[in-house]
């Protein structure tokens, strides 16, 4: 009984002090503006930099490839080389028409910014957050405008150390953003890897492929209409929002560090 | 002794590499079994990490540390039933 009762305030005394371990831990962060969050964000994003390249090394190299999935894969490059080209004749086309617009309304951005690595898997983090390799030594500030090679913008920087920064994305579960779409202002819900969804009223035309901008952004495009679902009882119709390439493939981002 | 550091090990690997609910599952089978401060070291590093610093405000739950107040109660939760089966 003597042992049984000594086990027991033990275990409740070693509970009572990592309760109150971990909320000085939380505070003494609050209070140091987040120096502690900074210092560890800074050790994970080294720890999974280093982790990835590892990864990509083995894989390189070819260690654990059997026949079949080599074939497998080869089917796969000669499918995705043909979507490809096929995209590229198109994107080759919408370059030209885009450049011509931007020169038409004086609208071409002369951003400066620098493309930089990410650092951690998109799937790892329930918060809608991701970790780049460059911080504040190579001009990356707080609010800097993160965007996918194709433009499109998928977040912006909330926590900067030295070398490294965290992004957070503009469409993370349940962040709301303001956005127009075929010229009405409306607000989508995100959902994560950069889809998101909103409500417009049905006879607003919207159609498939339309660009969707948000002032929030400084008018840059954060997406594109995926899917359209309305009924003829229904007064709205829900908008899905896309963007053109798969975020968690994502490997480099630009980060702008002066706004347009 | 063995499997409480394997469960310990996956969490805090999964915590950079892994989906957000393995860390999840491993906080919920250490506290279950032990008195873990595995578990709370785990939501902590997971808030630490993913969450932006500047994005706690007590007024939106949100932006609350969820990992580290779910390893509290997780912990504390399972302490009547540690105690009634297994000490």
């Amino acid at each position: 009984m003597n042992l049984y009762r000594r086990t027991n305030t033990t275990a409740r005394r070693r509970l009572w002090a990592a309760t109150f371990l971990v909320v000085a831990i939380f505070l003494l962060d609050l209070a140091t503006q987040g120096l502690i969050r900074s210092a560890t964000q800074s050790a994970a994003a080294s720890l999974s930099g280093t982790g990835i390249k590892t990864f990509e090394a083995i894989k390189e190299s070819g260690i654990f490839r059997t026949r079949a999935s080599l074939a497998a894969e080869n089917e796969d490059l000669k499918a995705r080389l043909a979507t490809y080209e096929s995209q590229a004749l198109s994107f080759k086309a919408l370059k030209e028409e885009n450049k011509q617009l931007a020169e038409m309304a004086r609208l071409a951005h002369a951003d400066s910014g620098l493309t930089v690595s990410v650092v951690s898997a998109f799937r790892s983090s329930p918060y809608g957050t991701f970790l780049i390799g460059a911080g504040a030594d190579d001009g990356i500030t707080i609010g800097s405008l993160v965007l996918t090679d194709d433009g499109f913008v998928i977040g912006h920087v909330t926590d900067v150390s030295t070398r490294t920064a965290l992004v957070s994305e503009i469409l993370g579960p349940s962040k709301k953003i303001d956005a127009i779409v075929a010229g009405s202002a409306t607000v989508f819900t995100g959902s994560g890897g950069g889809n998101a969804r909103a409500q417009v009223p049905r006879d607003i035309e919207v159609s498939v492929g339309d660009r969707i901008t948000s002032q929030d952004t400084h008018a840059r495009t954060i997406g594109v209409v995926g899917k359209i679902e309305s009924s003829p009882a229904d007064a709205y119709s829900t908008v899905y929002m896309r963007l053109p390439q798969n975020i968690a493939t994502l490997r480099h981002v630009f980060v702008a560090t002066t706004a347009p | 002794m063995i499997l409480r550091i394997t469960i310990a090990s996956i969490g805090f690997l999964s915590i950079l590499t892994g989906p957000w609910w393995v860390p999840l599952v491993c906080m919920i089978l250490l506290s279950a079994r032990w008195v873990a401060w595995e578990a709370l070291a785990i939501g902590l590093l997971m808030d630490f990490i993913w969450q932006g610093s500047g994005t706690f405000a007590i007024s939106s739950w949100h932006t609350w540390p969820l990992f580290t107040i779910v390893a509290i109660i997780l912990l504390w939760a399972f302490d009547p039933l540690r105690r009634r089966f297994l000490f």
